[in-house]
């Protein structure tokens, strides 16, 4: 499987994942499959934000970029995994097994660098 | 890093923002930054621009939230720009009206570092002094008349030291989670209440960091229509670090690799019942 978007839908298939998208680290959308009501440019430009805000702040203190990085809401998870010159987001619901989450966040990401085309 | 065209375009709405802001048209001037910050989030003259014009909005009404959100812009241009002089400037300006003096010297400092003996840092940094002595003096005769300038102080603090307080005696939870680095209590704008430290990490410098974080991550849920941030788990090469909000203040928890997160999840948990009773 080498097609972005084909990773995401799998990845979606997941129970209580809601959505993923890969974006530069710019903010710019590399592929999309969001399936909850939600603005993706306004998401997209957010993430880069927060990355970059992760990335600088990381860098007085430690020299090595981070790995991933999520945000548990009120109503949400949102996760954000370095995949060097992009991110990969999931949304997925609050209940979701961190476990099960964990092993297909790290499962996907290595699939979308195994594609070449990020970077 | 900004493309060199896309700098370009960026400054269209810097430029389009400052003159509508300067013909006192703030709401314009506000939304044409917003929408300028959304699509160039990396360039940081939007965000010192954008915190001048909340900067006006509350010269108009007084409301405390502008100079929060002037806060944070000025902050978020920094941490972009580092020698951005007069956002370091406004901020430590700010940073002295709420009383917060760690924090101002901060920015007085990196002032001074760029431009050392410049004649507006100083006169704010004496002004800290004369803040500081005022305190002391007050903290000493305990008088009444003297308490009427802490008062106003204590007004301008997000919230009460007693509320603080409970924050701070619930953290023994913390000390025996096996790997544990450091739990690190702050408020909003990284200054430590409280630290319990295991290792040799630099408790301010961590305090700054993860409440830029904890803004910026707080700041993209409310905006995004994905609720309010509760908490975040920052995963990095060495470590990995929790970032709580409890109440007006955020928690931050540094572990080594290799932990028990279900473990770490229930001290959380628990603490988070312990200072809500």
């Amino acid at each position: 499987m080498t097609n972005i978007s084909q990773i995401l839908q799998s990845l979606n298939k997941i129970n209580k994942i809601k959505g993923s998208m890969v974006i530069t680290t710019e903010g710019i959308i590399i592929s999309s499959e969001i399936n909850i009501d939600v603005d993706k440019d306004r998401l997209s430009a957010f993430c880069s934000d927060i990355g970059l805000s992760i990335t600088n702040s990381l860098n007085k203190i430690e020299s090595k970029p981070f790995l991933r990085y999520i945000i548990n809401s009120d109503q949400w998870k949102l996760c954000f995994i370095n995949i060097g010159k992009s991110y990969l987001i999931v949304i997925s619901e609050v209940g979701i097994d961190i476990t099960t989450l964990n092993v297909e966040l790290y499962r996907t990401a290595d699939l979308l660098k195994k594609t070449g085309r990020l970077e | 890093m900004i493309k060199p065209e896309s700098k370009k375009v960026a400054s269209i709405y810097f430029k389009a923002s400052k003159a509508l802001s300067s013909i006192a048209e703030y709401e314009l001037a506000q939304k044409v930054c917003d929408r300028g910050i959304v699509l160039f989030p990396n360039d940081p003259n939007l965000y010192s621009l954008r915190g001048n014009i909340l900067i006006n909005f509350y010269n108009v009404g007084k409301e405390k939230q502008y100079l929060s959100e002037a806060l944070y812009s000025f902050e978020k241009s920094l941490s972009l720009n580092p020698d951005d002089y007069m956002s370091a400037l406004t901020a430590a300006k700010i940073y002295i009206k709420r009383a917060a003096f760690p924090k101002a010297r901060q920015m007085i400092d990196i002032l001074l570092a760029n431009s050392p003996g410049d004649p507006k840092a100083t006169a704010l940094l004496n002004l800290i002094k004369e803040k500081n002595k005022e305190i002391e003096k007050a903290k000493t005769e305990k008088s009444q008349s003297l308490f009427e300038p802490l008062k106003e102080v204590e007004e301008q603090t997000a919230i009460p030291s007693e509320n603080y307080d409970s924050l701070v005696s619930s953290l023994h939870i913390f000390k025996k989670i096996q790997g544990l680095e450091m739990v690190l209590l702050t408020d909003m704008y990284g200054v430590v209440l409280k630290c319990v430290n295991k290792s040799k990490l630099d408790a301010n410098r961590y305090g700054i960091i993860f409440s830029n974080i904890f803004r910026t991550s707080q700041n993209a849920i409310s905006n995004t229509g994905l609720g309010t941030f509760k908490s975040g788990m920052l995963t990095s090469q060495e470590r990995h670090n929790y970032i709580v909000a409890v109440g007006n203040a955020i928690l931050t928890i540094v572990v080594k690799q290799d932990v028990d997160h279900k473990a770490i999840e229930k001290m959380i948990h628990l603490y988070l019942s312990q200072i809500s009773s």
